[in-house]
Order: C-alpha cells, then structure tokens, then sequence
C-alpha cells in the first residue's frame, strides 16, 4: 500500500519564556492513501499541533514528515504554496473565510490563486457547492451566512483544486448536532467516492463512527 | 468609578503607539498655534526694534520738511521752551554723503552727526571693533553690513562727498546689526560721525530731534501741540504702536491661515483616532451600564479623558512650538535672524492659548465617537449587536460633491473684499472636507475598474479590492489624499502669487531701467535723453501715503505730468479714462484702481482724504483702472498737485526705455551722472529683488504644509500597523489556502501603492478645484491674480508620493514575511 503521509520520530516543542513546553514526543504515523483517519485525545494533549505539522503548516522540532513522498518544509515559498493549494485542503473550527469575499469567489480562492481560469473551474465550483447545498448563496458575503453553511463553503473551498488530503480540525465543534451531522456524512461521502485521504481531529467518540481509524493523542505521544 | 478610570487608562497604556499618535497630532496643532502666538511677538519686537532704530524709545520726532524753501534747522530756542515736560531731547544732523571708490560701487550714505555720548545714551550703539573714545574731527562709525560690503575695517580711511565737497574719515568703529544699523540694507547705511563736524561742513544746527516726555501718558496732547507751534516741521511719534500690530497683523495673517490646514488633519486623525477607541470600550461601557452607571456618568468620564490628553498634548505642543518658531524664524528672516529671548518663549499666554485650543480641538472631534457609543441600549451591547446592518451606502458623497462643486464655482461670483477672503477660506475648506465622503464613493468605482484588467495576477486584484473593503485601507486614502491636497494647494497658491508678479513686471512694465536721481531739474529728462543708447524716458513722483478716511493705505501715489506714463506704467481700462486723465489738475481729482473700488466700495465722485504730514487732503475719484501693481493700492495724481500736496520738487523715478542692452546704457547713465545716481536698476534686476522678497515667506509658511504631511504620513504608518495587527488572522488563511509569501507580499504592495495612487489623484485633484479659491483668498493681502496651477511640482509630488509608498509598503510587508500561520489562525 502507498503511504500518503508517513511521519517519523516527530518532536515538537515551544519554548517559552522560562521553560520548554514539549508538545509532541517522537511521534511515527503511516497513513494510507484513501483512508479517513479521527485524531482523539483530551485537550491540550497536541491533536491540533500534529495536525498542523502534518499539513506542514508548521515545522517539527525534530523528526521528518512526507507527504506523498515529499518533504514540504525543506520545498521553497513557491513549491510549498503550490502544495497547499493543489495537495492538501483545510478546514478549521472556526470557519475562516475571507470576508469580503463572496462564497463563490471564497471557493474559487484557491483555484484562481493557482491561475486557473475562472470560466475553467466555475462549473467544478458549482457542482461543489450544489453537493455542499449552498449553491442558492453563492453571492452572499461569509457575515450573512449561518455557521454550517460558512462550514461548508469551507469544506468546498478546500475541496475545489481536488486535492489528496483534507485536513479538518474539530470541523463540527462549533455547531448543532443535527448540522454536524451533515457535515460529517458529507465528509464521508467525499472520503468514499473520491477517495480523498481525510484526518480529522475530533472530540466525540459519535463523530469516528464516520471514519476508519482513530488515532489517540495522550500528553504528546500516541496511545496505543 | 475609579475601576472605570482604571480601565480607562490602562487602555491608553495598552496602546501605546495610537495613544502617542493622538497625542503627536494635538501637540502638532497645538505647537503651531503656539508658534504663531510667539512669532507675532517676536514681529513685534522686530517692527519695535526697527522703529526705535533711529530715536530709541523717545515718544516725539521732529524733522525738518524735504520740500524746497522749507526750513533747514531746527529752531532750539522755541523747543527749549519745553524741556520742562522733556525728560529729554537729544538731536542731530541727517544729510546725505556719497561713497564713490568706483562708479559701479558708488553708493550714498545717511550720514548723521551726533554727539556720540548722547547718541548711545538713548539709542545705544553696540560695537563689533573700535571704540567711541576720542569723538572728534574726521572720524566715523559704520554698520557690519556694509562694512563687508566694501571690506572696510576700523582705521581704514573712507572718502565721503558732503556738501560738494570730499573729506577723508578714519573709521574708529563697527557696529553691529542692531540699534540704528538694524535694517541697514533697507535703510540704504548709515554712517555716525562727530556733529561738530557735520555742523562745520553744512554750516547749521540740527535737522532731526528726538524727545522723551516725563509723561509719556501726554504723547498725545504734546504732538498736537507741538505740530500746531512747528507748523513748519514734521512733527511725529517716536514709534506707533498701532503701525506696529497693523504691520505685525500682515505678517502673522498667512501663518495663522495655514495653521488651519494642519489643525484640520489633527482633526481627522484624532476622530478616527477616537473612533476606534470608543469601539474597543463597547464591553468595557456594557458592563458598567448593565450595573447602573448612568449614560451621562460615563459620557462625563470619557470627555474628562479627551479633556486630559489635549492638555498633556497642548503641553508637548508648546515644547514643539519652540522648534517650530526656530525655524520658521530662521527662513523668514534669513539675513538678519530675529534673536529668541526668553520673554517670547516663557510667554505664558501664548501657552495657555495654545493648550486652550489643543482642548477644544481634541474634545471636539473626540464628542461624535462618544455619542455615538455611549447612545447604543445597553441590550445591544450585551448581545453584541452593536452594529445595525444596514445594507445600505452611505449617500454622503452626495454632500462632499455639492462642497467640491460649490468651491469650483462660488468664488468666481466673489467681490474682493473681506468677506470674499472668508467665503473663499470657507469654500476652499469646505472642499477639503467634502473630498473626505467622496473617498471611499471614488475608490469603489475606480478600483471596480482596475479590478477588470485582464493581466493583473490574482493577489494584486485581490489587493485592488481590499482598497474600498477595507475601512483602515479607505482611511489612509482619506488622510493621505487630505495631506496631498494641502500641500498642492498651498503649493498652488504661492505659485499663483509668485507667477503673477512676474507676470506684472513682464506684462505692465514698459521699461528697461528704473533710475532715481538726487535732484532733478527741468533739464534732467533732456540730458538723460541725450546719453548714448537711451530710447526715450519719463519722470515721476511717487509717495506712499495713508487714505485716513479708509484706514488703509496707497503703496504707491503717483504724481503725473501727463498720460504718456501709462506708456511705461502699462495698466488697463485706460481708454474709459480719458477725460478724467485730460482734468486730472483741475482741482484735486485722483484715478485709482478697480481693487480699492471693490475692498473699500468707492463710486465716482467720492472723496479720498490722503494724509501728507499732519494735513488730510481730499481728493475726488475722477476714475478707476485696472492693476496689480502694489496689490492695487495705487493711485494716480497730477504731477503738479503732487509736488503741492506732498511738499517735493524732485523726480522720485525715472523710467528708461532702450536701444541697446540696458546693462551697457546702464553703465553709460552712470558714467555720465555718476554723483547724482541714488539708485538704478533694469528690469531684469527689479524682477529679481521682487520675486526675492516674497520667497522667505513663502518657504516658512510650506513648513506647516509640510508638517500637516509629515502628520498625514504617522498617521498612514500607524493606521497600517494597527490594521496589520487586525488582518493577520486573514493573511494567515490566506497562506493556508496556497497564497504564496510573495503573493501576499503582492497583494500587500499594491495595496499599499494603489492606495497612494488614488490619495496622490484624489489630493491633487481637490487640491485643483480649492485652487479656485486661491483669488477671493489673496486679493486682501496680494491684490488680484488668476491662479496658475504649479504643473511640474505637482507631478513631482505625485512621484514623490508614490516613492513613500512604495517605502511605506516595507511596513506590512516585513511584518508578513515573520508571520506565523497556526498562530494567527488558532490565537483570535
Ligand atoms: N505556540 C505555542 N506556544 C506554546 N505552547 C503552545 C503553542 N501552541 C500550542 N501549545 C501548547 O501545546 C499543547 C497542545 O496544544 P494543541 O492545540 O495541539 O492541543 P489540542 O490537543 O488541539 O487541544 P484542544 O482539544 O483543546 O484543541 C497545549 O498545552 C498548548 O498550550
Ligand atoms: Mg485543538
């Protein structure tokens, strides 16, 4: 089986102004392409760190991290945004997206960033925001939206330069069970017809029942 | 309450640079009314100086008439009469000498005979080298200036002409500008010599005295009295107080408009300052209101605040204040720096003025953000739900256009006159605030419209758009183009000023040379018409009395022989004035100008008292034309009521036209009436020495422009860190998403740049329409001109402009390049 993501002896530590804050101790993951993965653990136990450091937004302290192979901290500004853009898509808690901008143009961000032509995408654009059901608001700014409905702008904007891997950090913490719910089958949905590799962190045991394998996070290290 | 005052000052704490920001702008204003209130003191005591040159601080002068057949010394006998009331009176010789070690340096001095004990008892002399022992025979003392001038020390011997006759002096002494020799170069030199000498030479007494009264509370009743008895003598006040704040008065005017410019931008940046203030206290206000604080309470504290810090910013300011006044002092007086004493600078009233109006200022523009704040329910509050959403825009750049418009067309319907002047500053102003709503309207359109160009990559349009959503963005427009547009305008009027005296020399003066000679005859224009290279010439005279029925003044009287002066004199509307220029000596008629028609609302037939002495004499307006000479204080009479009225019988100018370089006929008129040559000039020269004195004042009063820019630029930069602090968090995604480093960099820098761009098109734009303005703005002080827009400088600060920016744009961009991702996207 091919390893999309395959992490090795990975420390991470913050210094902080009198102390050394050891966050994550020599963690190793292999992760298949196709499978979606729930990161559990208690708060502050480093779930979002990792995940960051997986999707190299961050650098380890110690340790190497491949993604498909590649090693995106040692790539250039260029190549590294590159990646960002067409390997891998995020979502976060809070839905982060780029206020003055509409839906649509919060989809296509992405797409455009990488010079695609907008006639060349809008039609992969609607169809993702058919699937995530927002296809009504696509002119309406982030402000007007509900919470659910700016996650699934999100969930289509991370989605539209068809990407290998989809990181999600507690994607449905901050919304009604129902809606949750929703978003969570649609990730499933994606993990299972596109094949898209997905890492979740999540809090509720209810929430890995959409995926595959979980992975627990204890006090910086993986429980077994 | 005190948790409320608490909370209120940490806040200030907190933001440390927004706080000093506020604090920089109030003490900007603050030290340039400060500035302004000293500068007008440190006039004053220039105009005093200068004043008391000649008397000291005597109270009464008395003067022999220049006018042929007048008397030529003083009577002592009937003066002594008084020395009872006097607590003294000294007097001297005044005569003209001339110091001729070449033709092309030949030059007359005043030279005055003085006991010299006496002399520097009143009018204390101060010396560089030499000294005032020994004063008799041929001795002298002259001033510093011309002492370089013509590289004479003390012990060198200076061969003067008085009389017809020349005498070799030994100079024993140098005096420095001050005293007498305050304004020599004005003055045209003095020179102090031992009276008995002079008395020897010209064989006579005195011809000038000075007199101090015991009771100066008499000055009054004295110089009336002693006018009546020395009916034959001028008969004045030492010093006049009143010229001195009426001169003081024009001098301080430009500044103290300026000083407008620049309060205005304080104005702005501390509104907006407080704006965000207000904001970020919303919570804070909540909590308070939720537990009972009444709206007024806290409405009372939060102007206490404003209250304190345009007090600590007015303190600051007057610390500035003393900068400021160093340097405009040193520009506008560059050859002879006024000195700053401490009495001007302690000058506690200027200080208290200025954090007076430091005060106000910010209170002002700190009530609005208040109001507004303090006004929202407390529900509100508490449900963060602060802001009302209304979807729709704002209609006020519907105001600033109709500003913009009325500043492009009122002042063409505007009479000079001192209204005019205030409807002008008033209209200008008000264009200057109506750019502010138009900003954000204009950005929206003319960045929709960039956003189209097809080759723009996606950050940079990206960029172009965050210019009309982003509210820091649109404010650093609004106070960038407000800065530019200052300086324009400022720069625009200067030029329209300067642009049109040259205009006038060129267009109105048909002569080539400009000479003034010692005495005139009836033979002198046909022997000056004999010297080689000499075309044609014409003689006038000319005075500058005041119109005492007006309170103001003519800067130039002209006595005319006939209408053939308005061949070198060009002016217009001449050809409506024929009769009244054929019955000019019948009777006393005057012509004037259309300016003194519109400033002092004249008709024909109406009476100008024009003061010659202690006479007022009436003169009936037979015309009006049209000129910009002397901003349009000008008069013309016939040559024989002239000589009458004003007691002389000497040609105050000659105009010459030439055949050949007037250089060369220059020195040819030189040569052949040397010793009766006070003074000559070609145009050219005239052109220069004009455009000179109006160059120093110009240059002090761009330091405010500049320093209403140098406000507008802290307050760009600060804006731009503040905003960089709230949009880290959508950088950041902006990274996550696959924006490159360099892409934001782009997006940052076109931002940045096209944020320039629009302020540098809005400012100079606004700044071309309040330059319709300029006329009603300068007709009082400047007389008419048509405004002449300064094209090359404003590219220049368009390039300029950009080249800050592209500098400022490091700001956001270096912080980008240490921005980290997860940090910003996981710490709201
Ligand atoms: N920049 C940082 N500086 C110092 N300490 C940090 C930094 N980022 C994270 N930490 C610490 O690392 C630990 C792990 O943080 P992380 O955000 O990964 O936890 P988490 O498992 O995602 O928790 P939660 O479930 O609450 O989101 C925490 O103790 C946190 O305080
Ligand atoms: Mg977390």
């Amino acid at each position: 089986m091919c390893k999309i993501i395959d992490a090795k002896g990975v420390n991470k530590s913050f210094q902080l102004a009198n102390q050394k804050v050891e966050v994550l101790k020599n963690v190793n993951l292999e992760i298949s392409k196709g499978e979606f993965i729930s990161i559990m653990g208690p708060s502050g136990s480093g779930k979002s760190t990792l995940l960051y450091l997986l999707g190299g937004l961050d650098k380890a302290t110690m340790g190497t991290i491949r993604i498909s192979g590649v090693e995106m901290n040692k790539l250039g500004d260029k190549d590294q945004s590159s990646m960002r853009r067409n390997n891998i898509g995020f979502i976060f808690q809070a839905y982060n997206l780029v206020e003055n901008l509409t839906l649509e143009e919060n989809i296509l961000l992405p797409a455009l960033l990488d010079g695609k032509k907008k006639k060349n995408v809008m039609k992969r654009a609607e169809e993702l925001m058919r699937t995530v059901g927002i296809l009504e608001r696509r002119d309406h700014t982030p402000r007007e939206l509900s919470g659910g409905e700016q996650q699934r702008t999100a969930i289509a904007r991370a989605l539209i330069n068809e990407p290998d891997i989809l990181f999600a950090d507690e994607p449905i913490g901050n919304l009604d069970s129902k809606t949750g719910t929703g978003i969570l089958k649609l990730l499933q949905q994606i993990n299972r017809e596109k094949g898209i590799t997905i890492l979740m962190v999540t809090h509720s045991e209810e929430s890995t029942r959409y995926g595959n394998r979980i992975i627990r996070l204890k006090d910086g290290e993986i429980a077994v | 309450m005190r948790l409320f005052m608490k909370a209120l000052l940490k806040g200030l704490r907190d933001k440390k640079a927004r706080t000093a920001l506020v604090l920089f702008s109030i003490a900007v204003s603050a030290s340039l009314i400060f500035a302004n209130e000293c500068f007008s003191k440190v006039c004053e005591q220039k105009f005093y100086n200068a004043d008391v040159r000649w008397g000291g601080n005597s109270d009464i002068c008395i003067q022999t008439k220049a006018a042929v057949g007048a008397k030529e010394w003083i009577d002592e006998n009937m003066l002594a009469r008084y020395d009872h009331q006097f607590a003294y009176r000294y007097q001297f010789i005044q005569e003209k000498g001339l110091y001729n070690p070449s033709i092309e340096k030949m030059h007359y001095f005043t030279v005055l005979g003085v006991d010299i004990k006496e002399f520097n008892a009143y009018n204390p002399i101060t010396l560089n080298q030499g000294s005032l022992d020994d004063w008799n025979g041929y001795k002298a003392i002259i001033g510093t200036t011309y002492a370089k001038k013509y590289n004479l020390k003390v012990n060198d011997i200076m061969k003067l002409e008085l009389y017809g006759k020349t005498y070799a002096f030994k100079i024993t002494g140098i005096s420095e500008a001050r005293g007498l020799f305050v304004r020599e170069l004005a003055d045209g030199g003095f020179i102090l010599v031992p009276k008995d000498t002079m008395a020897k030479i010209f064989k006579g007494g005195s011809n000038v005295s000075f007199i101090k009264l015991k009771d100066s509370t008499q000055k009054k009743a004295m110089k009336e009295k002693l006018t009546d008895e020395f009916g034959e003598y001028l008969v004045e006040y030492g010093v006049d107080d009143s010229l001195i704040a009426a001169e003081t008065t024009n001098y301080v005017m430009p500044f103290r408009i300026s000083a407008v410019a620049v309060v205005f931008m304080s104005i702005f940046i501390i509104f907006t300052a407080f704006s965000l203030i207000t904001l970020e206290r919303i919570p804070l206000i909540g909590t308070l209101r939720s537990i009972g604080c009444t709206r007024k309470r806290i409405n009372r504290l939060l102007i206490g605040e404003s209250v304190f810090l345009g007090a600590v910013g007015g303190l600051l300011g007057c610390l500035m204040g003393i900068g400021v006044l160093e340097v405009i002092i040193k520009i506008y007086f560059a050859s002879d720096a006024a000195t700053l004493t401490s009495a001007v600078v302690l000058n506690f009233r200027a200080a208290l003025t200025a954090i007076g109006i430091a005060i106000v200022i910010t209170t002002a523009s700190a009530i609005l953000p208040i109001l507004r704040i303090t006004r929202i329910p407390i529900k509100n509050i508490i449900l963060n739900d602060v802001w009302k959403k209304n979807g729709r825009r704002s209609k006020l750049w519907i105001v600033g256009l109709v500003l913009l418009g009325a500043c492009a067309v009122v002042p063409h319907y505007l009479k000079i006159s001192f209204t005019g002047m205030i409807i002008g500053n008033v209209v200008a102003t008000g264009a200057l605030i109506g750019m502010i709503p138009l900003v954000p309207f204009l950005t929206r359109c003319i960045s929709r419209l960039f956003g189209r160009i097809p080759f723009l990559s996606y950050e940079s349009a990206l960029g172009v758009r965050n210019l009309h959503d982003n509210k820091s963005l649109l404010n650093n427009i609004q106070l960038f183009s407000a800065a530019i547009a200052i300086v324009a305008f400022m720069t625009s009027m200067f030029h329209s000023m300067n642009a049109d005296l040259i205009k006038a020399y060129d267009r109105d003066t048909k002569y080539d040379i400009l000479l003034v000679l010692r005495h005139t005859d009836g033979q002198t224009l046909s022997k000056i018409s004999g010297i080689e290279g000499v075309k044609d010439c014409f003689g006038s005279y000319r005075a500058d009395p005041d119109i005492s029925n007006h309170q103001t003044f003519f800067n130039m009287l002209y006595g005319i022989d006939n209408e053939k002066f308005f061949d070198y004199n060009i002016v217009q509307g001449l050809n409506s004035n024929n009769e009244a220029l054929a019955n000019l000596k019948n009777g006393r008629n005057i012509i004037t100008t259309n300016i003194l028609k519109d400033k002092l609302g004249l008709k024909i037939g109406d009476i100008l008292m024009i003061k010659s002495g202690s006479m007022d004499l009436p003169y009936k307006i037979t015309g009006f034309v049209e000129t910009n000479l002397g901003i349009g204080h000008v008069g013309y009479i016939s040559s024989d009521n002239f000589k009458k009225d004003m007691g002389v019988s000497d040609y105050s100018e000659i105009y010459i036209k030439t055949n050949g370089n007037p250089d060369s006929v220059k020195n040819n008129i030189l040569r052949a009436l040397s010793k009766d040559v006070m003074s000559i000039n070609t145009k050219e020269e005239l052109k220069i020495a004009n455009s000179d004195k109006v160059v120093p004042m110009f240059n002090a009063i761009s330091v405010y422009s500049y320093i209403a820019l140098l406000v507008g630029l802290i307050g760009i930069i600060n804006n731009l860190v503040a905003s960089f602090l709230q949009r880290k968090r959508s950088f950041a995604l902006l990274l996550s998403v696959g924006m490159s480093l360099k892409g934001l960099n782009r997006m940052l820098i076109t931002e940045v740049v096209g944020m320039g761009g629009l302020g540098i098109l809005f400012g100079l734009a606004s700044a071309i329409v309040m330059s319709s303005a300029i006329p009603s703005i300068v007709c009082i002080f400047w007389g008419k001109v048509s405004v002449a827009l300064p094209l090359s400088q404003m590219a220049i600060m368009g390039a300029a402009g950009i080249l800050v920016m592209l500098l400022i744009a490091a700001v956001p961009v270096m912080k980008s390049n240490k921005l980290s991702i997860i940090e910003s996207i996981k710490y709201e």
